[in-house]
């Protein structure tokens, strides 16, 4: 199986280098399809220092002759997800929710390639690296809807929103994203200036973060807050009816600031828990698009729709993580050693059907890092298993362990995947000398003990962020709040900070790679592989992309879609 | 009679008054923490320890439960520390659909079963008696997330057609509201006429070996009279009475179903709560079903009054 594992993943590999350059031109064109019917301050202003992903993806289906032609208006899009939103107040959300990103826009909205412009004309300029000036569009209308009756948009709005985020109620999940604002000035009624108490270069990526969106006070002080609504935002669609737990519907806002845009007229989401029905219900062709589905779900599909447009995206990234100050984890060569016993390909051919991709510490659609092909040879990524499987029998009886290591509480976390890809890996570690026991554990008891440090080895899953700070600082450094690990290292908590303080985007990344190498050896976390997704959609339908999974169905992605 | 029912309904009291002591202990003996869970991978431990003094969590158990228990008893369940949302007026909009389906299944399962069971007692020994049992069997034996997901993925590939999953309230779209019900309730149905059918045959069997049975054909009774209204009303009781019982067993059943057909039910609002460690909703939720179990435990009480004439003169 491994070898055909491999044979697979050359060849694909092989595809992607010799189609490299057509990639690229391709996810270019992506892009400009995406934007052709934007202003074209969107093409000419992604930003220098976002953080690339097109790579990642891969087309099946593309837009490009209907949407030079110019999309035709009308018809409706469906889709569906597994369970409301927690609250309607997207402040107080950390998921991302196409219902409710439909109805507002952002200062910089996510794009194939980074952040680009949503309600700024413009890529914010810093005119010194404590300075963020944001020039706004003129003429951005609210939806008509009481108390806020269509009015103008202006930067108080985008103070007002940031400020609101910035709060220190726990609930608003969005405040790590802006806690480097000192002061937010209006400047006047479409400039906003933003003085950081320090550099930090990925605010720019943050201010496109899906929650990061822009609300009008006089809702919010309609009932106090959004948690019930109303949802009055300057997106492309307008909240008409929301039923929760049945579903949320939207229809086109006529005065969205994109001219032209959103070319479909009706929105909806329907919420079905179960997966297996949202699939059925898609091959049924009740649903227009289905998001996130594993490679085994397009087949299915594939089986009684076979002209159905697809596009691939990373999504997350499965692994697992030993605490390094207590335990027998603390040890690095026992940390070493699992990771040389892990088995990624085996992991990916197993679960995901070869169709996942081995990392270290970032995605690869983050410029600069180490890609699946740089890891391939490597110590824990060698072709041939059992040089590894050799080399941490050594370490584990260098460590004392030459008799073999219990490990008696391997938690699973009973969530997704992760339960499939942790028992693969128990017993991949115990051909290596360990003698693993599996603890399954709610998601509710393990975010608990994870704040706590409380465990020795944990099997999760972390999604995708925008910016490799979120990864870094949160998981990586001594400060950083889900640093589940209790990695205390100086020399890493410096890299990561400095990170934050370089604009220039290839210089940052040069850090990001030098933690990808250093993690290979600190090994806090044992990756296991980030996973892929589709994005597939009805024939029909046009201007869908996938980016990294749902995140990037917010309202701007949604306004360009259209039904031929 | 009078003091019978009034005596059933006082001991109700103490009975839900036990169950809510013990779910309310049982929801928190559970691993996990409701804060942690509720604001994600990305909080803090001090804005989890923020969240949880916010929702109450480090006060005494007594306290929280007293808190709790006062306020339901005047109707008002708390808010979802989760959502916010009020948890009565969430149980409002979600106990309707339960019922719903719980009605629905409750006549599929005696429309499916008594004639099976019927069928097997008079046809005894035959064909018709071990296909009727077969399909009892069946309906018992095979696990309703079966049935449900199959039942939603073979149209699908047989027909490419898929049942409707988008509810609709009964009084805005009775026919669309209908036709979403048909197939849950069916396949909840089927545990609860397999059970029906074996109750039914075997208290038929006991029934028309009966001396009045044969009077009653003696007399010259069509066999479709006796059956009906001479031997069926006599083996009502015990059906009566495991129904009432399958009624109960069944709202476990309803998570499952509410949860592949997509209705927004009482089940599918205890999952949503049990995940997140939402206490103040699970324990509302499980009242509430308690209460209606209690309930369906005095109706089918009362309902042997009025099959069973003896047992009104004994009370």
């Amino acid at each position: 199986m491994r070898q055909n594992y491999w044979t697979t993943r050359v060849s694909r590999r092989r595809f992607v280098r010799a189609t490299g350059v057509g990639s690229v031109g391709a996810a270019a064109l992506a892009i400009g399809v995406a934007c052709g019917d934007d202003d074209d301050d969107d093409e000419q202003a992604t930003s220098p220092t976002s953080s690339g992903s097109p790579a990642a993806t891969q087309g099946t289906t593309t837009a490009t002759e209907s949407a030079v032609a110019g999309p035709p208006r009308g018809g409706s899009i469906s889709t569906a997800a597994s369970q409301d939103p927690v609250s309607l107040d997207l402040h107080h959300e950390q998921n991302v929710w196409h219902q409710l990103g439909v109805v507002y826009s952002k200062v910089l909205k996510q794009v194939k390639g980074g952040v680009a412009p949503d309600l700024a004309t413009n890529m914010p300029e810093t005119p010194d690296d404590r300075t963020i000036v944001v020039k706004l569009r003129e003429g951005v209308r609210f939806h008509d809807i009481e108390p806020v009756n269509g009015r103008e948009l202006t930067a108080e709005d985008v103070k007002y929103s940031y400020e609101r985020i910035a709060t220190d109620q726990p609930e608003y999940q969005s405040r790590r994203f802006i806690t480097s604002i000192e002061s937010i000035e209006a400047t006047d009624a479409h400039t906003l200036t933003l003085t950081l108490k320090e550099p930090f270069a990925p605010l720019v990526n943050y201010l496109g973060y899906p929650t990061m969106v822009i609300v009008a006070r006089e809702a919010v002080e309609l009932t106090g807050d959004l948690r019930q609504g109303p949802l009055i935002g300057t997106g492309p669609f307008q909240s008409t009816n929301i039923q929760p737990g049945v579903r949320y519907d939207a229809t086109r806002f006529a005065n969205y600031f994109e001219e032209g845009k959103p070319y479909l007229d009706e929105f909806s989401v329907r919420v079905i828990p179960e997966r297996g029905t949202v699939v059925a219900q898609f091959r049924s062709g009740d649903l227009s698009y289905l998001p996130d589905a594993t490679p085994d779900e397009l087949d299915q599909v594939r089986s009684s729709v076979p002209d159905v447009g697809s596009e691939r995206g990373l999504r997350n990234r499965l692994r697992t993580a030993m605490n390094t100050q207590s335990g027998i984890f603390a040890d690095p060569r026992i940390r070493q050693a699992v990771h040389l016993a892990t088995d990624r390909p085996e992991m990916i051919d197993l679960m995901w059907g070869g169709e996942g991709e081995m990392y270290s510490v970032l995605p690869s659609f983050y410029p600069g890092v180490l890609t699946e092909q740089d890891l391939i040879g490597r110590p824990g990524f060698r072709e041939n298993k059992d040089e590894d499987i050799a080399e941490a029998r050594a370490l584990l009886e260098a460590a004392g362990y030459g008799d073999g290591l219990d490990v008696p509480n391997y938690l699973s976390l009973q969530l997704s995947v992760v339960p499939d890809a942790v028992t693969i890996h128990a017993e991949q570690l115990n051909r290596a000398g360990f003698n693993v026991t599996l603890q399954p554990i709610a998601y509710a008891d393990w975010t608990e003990r994870m704040l706590a440090h409380d465990f020795e080895i944990a099997g999760g899953v972390t999604s995708m962020r925008l910016d490799p700070d979120d990864h870094l600082f949160t998981e990586y450094h001594s400060a950083g709040p889900r640093n589940d690990p209790d990695l205390q290292d100086p020399q890493v908590d410096e890299l990561i900070a400095q990170q934050r303080r370089i604009f220039d985007e290839s210089e940052r990344s040069n850090i990001w790679r030098e933690l990808d190498e250093m993690m290979l050896d600190v090994v806090p976390y044992v990756p296991f592989f980030v996973t892929s997704l589709n994005v597939i959609w009805q024939p029909g339908i046009q201007g869908l992309t996938a980016d990294g999974g749902r995140m990037n169905y917010f309202g701007h992605v949604l306004a360009d879609v259209y039904a031929e | 009679m009078t003091t019978y029912v009034y005596q059933r309904v006082l001991l109700m009291i103490p009975t839900v008054l036990i169950a809510s002591v013990l779910v309310f202990l049982l929801v928190r003996v559970l691993p996990g923490d409701l804060a942690a869970a509720a604001l994600g991978e990305s909080a803090s431990q001090e804005q989890v320890e923020a969240y949880r003094e916010r929702l109450g969590l480090n006060d005494s158990l007594p306290v929280q439960f007293f808190d709790w228990i006062s306020g339901v008893l005047v109707f008002d369940f708390g808010e979802s520390s989760v959502t916010g949302l009020s948890i009565g007026a969430t149980l409002q909009n979600t106990l309707p659909v339960t019922i719903e389906l719980a009605v629905f299944s409750m006549v599929a399962g005696l429309v499916i079963g008594v004639p099976l069971g019927m069928l097997g007692a008079i046809y005894r020994g035959t064909f018709v008696d071990v296909l009727s049992q077969g399909v009892a069997i069946l309906g018992l034996s095979v696990p309703l997330f079966v049935v449900g997901l199959l039942a939603i993925l073979l149209p699908v590939i047989w027909w490419e057609w898929s049942p409707p999953v988008t509810y609709h309230p009964i009084w805005e779209d009775p026919i669309a509201n209908l036709g979403q019900f048909v197939l849950p309730s069916t396949i909840l149905s089927l545990r609860l006429a397999g059970v029906n059918a074996r109750m039914t045959r075997s208290a038929m069997l006991e029934v028309m070996g009966s001396d009045y049975i044969r009077t009653a054909h003696a007399k010259g009774l069509s066999p479709v009279r006796v059956w009906s209204r001479h031997a069926l009303r006599n083996a009502l009781v015990p059906i009566v009475t495991i129904s009432g019982i399958q009624l109960v067993t069944l709202l476990g059943g309803v998570v499952i179903i509410e949860q592949i057909f997509g209705l927004p039910g009482l089940g599918r609002f205890l999952l949503d709560s049990v995940g997140p460690r939402d206490y103040v909703a699970v324990q509302s939720i499980v009242l509430v079903m308690a209460v209606a179990a209690a309930l369906i435990n005095i109706a089918v009480d009362m309902s042997y009054l009025v099959l069973d004439p003896r047992l009104r003169v004994s009370r």
